[in-house]
């Protein structure tokens, strides 16, 4: 038998554990490392899923209406937390309340989040004790306007749609969160590692909407002041490029409550005189009448199934041009019954009203329209002057549409585009006619009818001076629940094409129960005159300038003092407010602007010197005589006692800028 | 010979991780100024809408929109016009 030496056993002690070294580390290495390698990974990286950017809303001339913005908010784990004294000043610090800095140092909760979230440059000092944990979010930036807000919506803390677009394209703009796996240190940092491994998120779309941010500012500017000073209840502004069914602008107030809803499609009212001239384009249309065409409109008042109907206007007879320009209930009356019901059903079923008209906005109200078999008695004659039917704010511009573009009715829209990050187009509105509703004879026949109403009509305050505004002012009796139509609450409203010729703009200004006047041409037609001032004065209000050169009229150049008087009654923010006006600033002029400030002595070198007659404008009521002397190029004053309509008499040749004096008697 | 090797594997990673660290605090500033400049731009729009220059420029400098008639709209010219 081989006897070992000490020295032998030893090596192999060694020997032996030595393999058994080798094993366990093979072992550990070629049977069990997937497991360990899984374990480490567990302990060293952390999980994590990535919120990925919202897409950004931009309005249509790219300015960003809302962004995307990374904040952070705070857990803190209290068992971690060494410095408390530290923690609770940077907490305090940070404006968290008593309550959550005393939450946070309670060893025996496990985890707190605190409410909201943090600017990072604030948490700075936080964020490098031991026990804080941020945690990034993105938060939502909106333009102060409220009216946009209200478009566009907002999320909740939680990063859930409420409303507007945000909630409607939520799924666009939303995007692709992500997964990662972050490094993490021995104290729990996050260590950027070769080894942390993540999908990249994928942001979401970005949204161009139709919406102008001038003009947005504009309407709610002019809403909001026409509201306070009038004592309403609220108001709608909504203009629509007839041309192409965009929504340039769409301005909503509510008095006494913090509305959120896009009130100008959620909320239906009706609209009184402003349905009248579709009665009128249907008879056009189909032959019934013909715009010189008179019937009896019983000297202002007609009882009709035991109901007395009645005109502001009276008179013993009017054509259809003139029942459109004084809005006479009693002739609207008179020339609808020439409509059967299931006519008057249709036509303005065919202007879109009694159904929503898909603009991506939730909670858009379908109006009401009831079928000719729901009527009663009365309703023939109620529908044809605006009641017993209720349209939303945009299905009446929309409708209004037909008549400034040749009688198409186009799908109104908000959304111009969408692209993804990359700036691929996903989606691109396009002009899309519904149905052409009216020829483009009658269209233009009742736009002519709908000029005569600012021109001389019941709403000649919403008239320019250099530009000709077609529309039909509105004045409905407004329900209360339980009450019914409640005498002396009404619904004032004008809708305008705006210009008259070749219509860039429809406008449609309404105003809940003012208190100081309501007829619609006395205090929605002005405000739409603000509005077009305003715009025409903007840098970019979605004007096309050039278009508008060709139809503009010869304006004064200077009208005096007092001849500015005598045009400055009519001046709608004087009237709206009471006060003297205070209009916006004259923007300053970039890029390839049209339009120009040019001194008065300037101007008069450009006029064509030729001489003129002095017009006649004997008969004429002083305000249309100022015009006319205005459109001949000359400079207007007042006068009492000369004993003539305008010395120099009529026909005399004066050069242009000359001063006319006008006979006015107060 | 070990100990070297393990030393200089063990220098490597600190100093790895030291650079990591950098790395994401770097990230972090670059997100808070990203965020700061988001902010700030929106601060910018909303100083200089219409909403807040026009009651300043009516009230301070006592402006006011242009009249129609000191508003000329010069039509384009013809195509070929010199």
């Amino acid at each position: 038998m081989v006897r070992l030496s000490r020295v032998s056993v030893i090596h192999l002690v060694l020997g032996v554990f030595a393999a058994a070294l080798i094993g366990q580390a093979a072992r550990v290495q070629l049977v069990q490392g997937g497991e360990w390698a899984e374990k480490a990974r567990r302990q060293q990286f952390n999980r994590r899923s990535f919120t990925a950017p919202r897409g950004n809303i931009f309005d249509a001339a790219g300015n960003v209406l809302v962004q995307s913005r990374e904040m952070f908010r705070i857990s803190i784990a209290p068992n971690e937390v060494k410095n408390p004294t530290s923690l609770a000043r940077e907490l305090h610090q940070l404006g968290a309340a008593d309550a959550w800095i005393k939450n946070s140092l309670d060893r025996r909760k496990k985890w707190i989040t605190l409410p909201g979230s943090f600017v990072a440059s604030d948490i700075a000092q936080l964020i490098s004790l031991a026990g804080v944990h941020p945690d990034a979010v993105m938060n939502r930036e909106y333009t102060s306007a409220p009216g946009v807000r209200r478009i566009v919506g907002a999320l909740d803390p939680e990063g859930r749609p409420l409303g507007g677009i945000e909630l409607a394209l939520d799924s666009i703009l939303r995007g692709d969160s992500s997964v990662s796996a972050v490094a993490r240190d021995v104290r729990g940092r996050r260590l950027d590692s070769p080894e942390s491994w993540s999908m990249i998120p994928r942001a979401g779309s970005n949204v161009t909407l139709t919406l102008n941010r001038d003009l947005q500012e504009i309407c709610e500017r002019a809403l909001a002041r026409a509201v306070d000073s009038l004592d309403a209840s609220g108001g709608d502004i909504v203009v629509l490029n007839p041309n192409t069914g965009e929504v340039l602008a769409m301005a909503s107030r509510r008095l006494g409550q913090k509305s959120v809803s896009i009130t100008a499609v959620t909320e239906p009212f009706e609209p009184g005189s402003t349905l009248k001239p579709f009665i009128a384009a249907a008879l056009l249309e189909k032959g019934r009448a013909r715009v010189d065409e008179v019937v009896n409109t019983h000297n202002g008042q007609l009882v009709l199934n035991k109901r007395t109907i009645t005109d502001l206007h009276k008179a013993p007879q009017m054509n259809l041009a003139d029942v459109i320009r004084y809005s006479s209930n009693i002739g609207i009356v008179e020339f609808g019954s020439r409509l059967s019901p299931r006519e008057k059903y249709e036509t303005l079923r065919d202007i879109g009203l009694g159904m929503a008209t898909g603009v991506p906005l939730p909670g858009e109200s379908d109006g009401s329209l009831n079928e000719p078999a729901r009527w009663s008695g009365q309703s023939a004659a109620s529908v044809v002057m605006g009641y017993e039917l209720a349209v939303t704010p945009l299905q009446l511009v929309s409708a209004y549409a037909t008549l400034a573009n040749g009688g198409e009715l186009l799908q109104p829209h908000i959304i111009k585009e969408i692209r993804s990050t990359d700036g691929a187009v996903l989606y691109e509105a396009k002009r899309r006619v519904l149905r052409k509703v009216f020829s483009e004879r009658v269209s233009n026949q009742v736009r002519e009818l709908l000029r005569s109403v600012v021109d001389s009509g019941t709403a000649v305050k919403a008239d320019l001076a250099a530009f000709e505004v077609a529309g039909k002012s509105g004045t409905a009796r407004r329900t209360e629940k339980g009450r019914g139509y409640v005498a002396g609450n009404y619904t004032a409203s004008f809708v305008g094409l705006f210009p008259a010729e070749k219509p860039q703009y429809v406008v449609l200004v309404k105003l809940d129960s003012p208190k100081r006047s309501y007829f619609g041409g006395e205090v929605a037609a002005p405000v739409t005159s603000v509005v077009l001032r305003a715009a025409l004065a903007a840098r970019n209000a979605a004007l096309d300038r050039g278009e508008l050169a060709s139809v503009e009229q010869d304006v004064p150049l200077a009208p005096s003092e007092s001849t500015a008087a005598a045009v400055m009654p009519g001046d709608t923010s004087a009237t709206i407010t009471g006060q003297a006006v205070l209009a916006p600033v004259a923007e300053p002029l970039a890029g390839p602007p049209k339009i120009f400030l040019l001194p008065y002595e300037k101007r008069r070198a450009i006029v064509d010197k030729a001489l003129r007659p002095v017009p006649d404008v004997r008969g004429l009521p002083v305000r249309s005589a100022v015009r006319a002397l205005h459109r001949a190029g000359f400079r207007v004053t007042l006068a009492t006692t000369i004993g003539v309509p305008t010395l120099p008499v009529a026909g005399t040749l004066l050069a242009p800028g000359s001063i006319v004096k006008l006979q006015h008697i107060p | 010979m070990f100990v070297i090797v393990a030393a200089a594997v063990i220098a490597r990673r600190s100093y790895g991780h030291s650079e990591g660290l950098e790395l994401t605090q770097l990230q972090r500033r670059k997100a808070a100024l990203e965020s700061e400049r988001v902010r700030l731009q929106q601060q910018i729009r909303d100083a200089s809408s219409r909403s807040v220059i026009v009651p300043l420029a009516e009230r301070r400098l006592g402006m006011h929109l242009p009249s129609e008639s000191q508003m000329v709209m010069l039509k384009a010219a013809a195509h070929g016009t010199p």
